[in-house]
C-alpha cells in the first residue's frame, strides 16, 4: 500500500496523483480520508491544498518511477555489472563529476536529469569536503530489492538529437549470486538487468587483480562475463579496467580479455579508467569514451530507410522531401 | 495563443535583485527617455511603492515579503508605437526555493507559468560556491583538507543542479514537450549584480562567464533551448551597492534613473534597462 492512496502504485504526496491527476489530493476518490466527516469547505481551503506535484523525486529511480520517463521516450538502459567493490558506483560518480565540470560525451552534452539528487549523492563522495578526505562511495546495499537503483541522464548532440540514458547502480553481491546460480533469489536483480539492459559495462578491478585476490577476482570476472554473453546478441559489451592507475601484468590482462573474447561478441570494447586522471587525462577521457562508444554502436543499429526507387517530378507528395 | 503574448515571468531566489530591477525598469519606463515607454500609469503601484521610495532616497530596498503575491500589469509602447502588455509579478524569493525543496508548485505559480511566454531567471554568480571535486581539483592531500574549517558540510544540491532542477520543474508545469529543443517559453538568464562581477568577468561575454561558473547548468541550457530563444545578459540595476539605512548622496542627486546598466548578449554596455526585455518582444 502506498502512502495515503488506495492504489498500489500511487504516491500522491511525493509524486502527485497517478490515477486522476488530482491537484487537490483530498478530492481524489482513491485518497484515504483521515476522518469520514472531512469535507473541503471553502475555496480558500482548496487553494491551500492545491499543488501541482512533480512526478519525479530527484532521487534514484525505482521501477515505478521509470514509467514517467519511459512513457514519453525510448530509454537506453546501461547495465553496470561486476562484483562488489569493483568500482561501479565510483565510475558513475566520476561520470557525473565530469559532466558537472562541463565535459561532453562524444558529441553529446548534458541536457537534464530526473535523478539529480541521486547523482549528487554519489558525486559527494568524490568532492572535497572539510575535515574529510575523498572517500569512495561505500558499499551499495544488497537488500535493496529486485530492481537496482536507476540513475537517469538526458543527453543531446549538436544537431539536437536527444538520448535518454538510465544506468543501473546495483550491489555487487547480486552478480556474485548470479554467477553461481541464476535462480538464486539474490540474483533476481542481476537477471532483471541482463534481460532489460541495452548495453553492458563489466568492471574488472585492477587493484584486486594485482593483489592477493587475483585468483578469486579472475574467476568472478570470467563468470560474470559468461552470464552476460548468454543471449547477448548485438548489445554492446564493454570491459572496464577500473583503478587502472595500478598497472597489471600483460599476462593477467590476456587471461581475462582473451577469455571473454574466446567466443565471438558482436560489439565489444575495452576501456582503462581510474579516479586518477592519468597522463593527459586519459583515464577520464575513457570514462566518457565508454558511454560514447555505446551510443555510437547503438545508433549504427538502426534500420536503413527503405529506398524509394522512382521519383516522379510530377508527384508533389514525394517532391516535398 | 495570443493571450500569452509578451507575458514575462520573473524568477529568482531571495536576494537575486528582482525588486531593484523592477523598480529601476519602472523608473526608466516612466521617464519616457528609453526605447520602451509606459502608456498610462498603472492603477495600483503597490508593488514598486517601497522600492521606488528607497531608490529615490539613495537606499537599498528591503527584501520582498515571502508571502507577497501581487501582480503589476504594465502597458508599454515601443518607439514605433507598438503596444505591449506585460505582467510583473512580485513575490518573496523564498517561494522559488520552496518549489525545488518541497517539489511542488502552488496554484498562483502554476497560473503564472501557464500564462507566461517569456521567463527571466535571475542568478547571482558572485554567490555561487565553486565546485571542488576530483575532476577540477584532483585528489587532495590529506593535510590540505585537515587544515580547513572543521565545519561539517551537509550534503546539498550543487548550484548547477539546483537551477537545472528548477527549470525542469517549471517546464513540466508549463507542459513543454522535450523531444525537440524549446522555443516557448523564451528564456533570458539575468546575471544580476554584474558590478560585483565586472572585474572577474573581464572581457568575457555574459554566457561565457555563466559557462565558466556553472558548466553543467550551461550545458543544460544550451542543449534544452533553441539558441535563438535563449539569452544571457548581465545586469547591474543600481550600478553600485546601496545600503538599507544610509543614503548614497550621489545617487539621490542624480536620480536612480541615471544608474544601472545591462550587458547585452554581445557584451555591449547599455544604460537603457528597458532593452533587457527587447529580446522577448518582436
Amino acid at each position: 500500500m502506498a502512502g495515503n492512496c488506495s492504489k498500489e502504485d500511487c504516491y500522491p504526496e511525493e509524486t502527485g496523483c497517478n490515477y486522476e491527476g488530482c491537484e487537490v489530493l483530498k478530492k481524489c476518490p482513491h485518497y484515504k480520508k483521515t476522518s469520514s466527516t472531512e469535507t473541503i469547505a471553502s475555496t480558500e481551503e482548496i487553494d491551500s491544498e492545491y499543488f501541482l506535484r512533480i512526478p519525479w523525486t530527484g532521487n534514484t529511480f525505482g521501477l515505478q518511477d521509470l514509467n514517467f520517463l519511459a512513457s514519453t521516450s525510448k530509454v537506453i538502459l546501461i547495465g553496470i555489472t561486476g562484483v562488489a567493490s569493483a568500482g561501479k558506483t565510483t565510475f558513475l560518480a566520476a561520470l557525473y563529476c565530469l559532466l558537472r565540470n562541463g565535459h561532453k560525451i562524444g558529441d553529446y552534452e548534458f541536457s537534464g536529469s530526473l535523478t539529480l539528487n541521486g547523482w549528487e549523492n554519489i558525486a559527494w563522495y568524490l568532492s572535497w569536503k572539510q575535515n574529510n578526505n575523498i572517500q569512495f562511495p561505500p558499499h551499495t546495499s544488497g537488500n535493496s530489492g529486485r530492481v537496482p537503483g536507476l540513475l537517469h541522464l538526458c543527453l543531446r548532440n549538436s544537431i539536437g538529437e536527444k538520448k535518454e540514458l538510465v544506468f543501473t547502480d546495483a550491489p555487487g553481491e547480486w552478480f556474485d549470486s548470479w554467477t553461481i546460480n541464476q535462480n538464486d533469489p539474490n540474483a533476481e536483480g542481476a537477471n532483471w538487468i541482463h534481460q532489460n539492459a541495452d548495453a553492458f559495462l563489466l568492471f574488472s578491478d585492477c587493484e584486486m587483480l594485482a593483489g592477493e585476490g587475483l585468483g578469486k577476482a579472475r574467476r568472478q570476472i570470467r563468470q560474470v562475463s559468461d552470464r552476460i554473453k548468454q543471449n547477448l546478441e548485438n548489445r554492446p559489451f564493454g570491459l572496464i579496467w577500473s583503478k587502472s592507475d595500478i598497472v597489471l601484468d600483460e599476462e593477467i590482462i590476456q587471461q581475462i580479455s582473451g577469455y571473454i573474447t574466446n567466443s565471438e561478441i558482436v560489439n565489444y570494447s575495452e576501456f582503462k579508467i581510474s579516479v586518477h586522471e592519468g597522463e593527459e587525462g586519459v583515464f577520464y577521457k575513457n570514462i566518457l569514451q565508454s558511454i560514447s562508444w555505446i551510443l555510437e554502436t547503438m545508433s549504427k543499429q538502426v534500420n536503413e530507410l527503405p529506398a524509394i526507387d522512382q521519383h516522379r517530378a510530377t508527384d508533389m507528395f514525394l517532391s516535398k522531401r | 495563443m495570443s493571450e500569452n503574448k509578451n507575458n514575462i515571468l520573473i524568477i529568482g531566489g531571495p536576494n537575486a535583485g528582482k525588486t531593484h530591477f523592477g523598480g529601476q525598469l519602472y523608473g526608466r519606463l516612466q521617464t519616457r527617455e528609453s526605447f520602451y515607454k509606459i502608456v498610462s500609469p498603472p492603477e495600483n503601484l503597490n508593488i514598486f511603492k517601497e522600492v521606488l521610495e528607497c531608490l529615490n532616497d539613495g537606499k537599498a530596498a528591503d527584501h520582498t515579503n515571502v508571502n507577497s503575491n501581487e501582480i503589476l500589469e504594465l502597458q508599454i509602447v515601443d518607439e514605433k508605437g507598438k503596444e505591449i502588455i506585460f505582467n510583473f509579478p512580485d513575490y518573496g524569493g523564498e517561494q522559488v526555493k520552496a518549489i525545488v525543496n518541497d517539489r511542488r508548485i502552488t496554484r498562483i505559480w502554476k497560473e503564472q507559468i501557464e500564462k507566461s511566454d517569456s521567463w527571466m531567471l535571475f542568478i547571482r554568480l558572485d554567490e555561487i560556491l565553486p565546485l571542488e571535486d576530483i575532476v577540477n581539483r584532483g585528489i587532495p592531500e590529506i593535510d590540505v583538507l585537515s587544515k580547513r574549517n572543521k565545519e561539517v558540510m551537509a550534503l546539498k544540491l550543487s548550484d548547477a543542479a539546483y537551477f537545472t532542477e528548477l527549470l525542469q520543474m517549471l517546464l513540466y508545469a508549463k507542459k513543454a514537450a522535450s523531444l525537440n529543443r524549446i522555443d516557448n517559453p523564451k528564456l533570458t538568464i539575468v546575471l544580476s549584480c554584474w558590478d560585483l562581477l565586472e572585474v572577474e568577468a573581464g572581457d568575457r561575454l555574459p554566457w561565457q562567464f555563466l559557462q565558466e561558473k556553472l558548466p553543467l547548468f550551461w550545458s543544460y541550457l544550451a542543449k534544452t533551448w533553441k539558441a535563438d530563444y535563449l539569452n544571457i545578459i548581465g545586469l547591474s540595476a543600481t550600478e553600485k551597492s546601496l545600503d538599507i539605512k544610509k543614503a548614497d548622496i550621489d545617487f539621490v542627486k542624480k536620480g536612480p534613473e541615471k544608474f544601472g546598466y545591462i550587458i547585452t548578449p554581445e557584451g555591449k554596455k547599455e544604460s537603457d534597462l528597458t532593452l533587457s526585455i527587447a529580446s522577448f518582444i518582436g
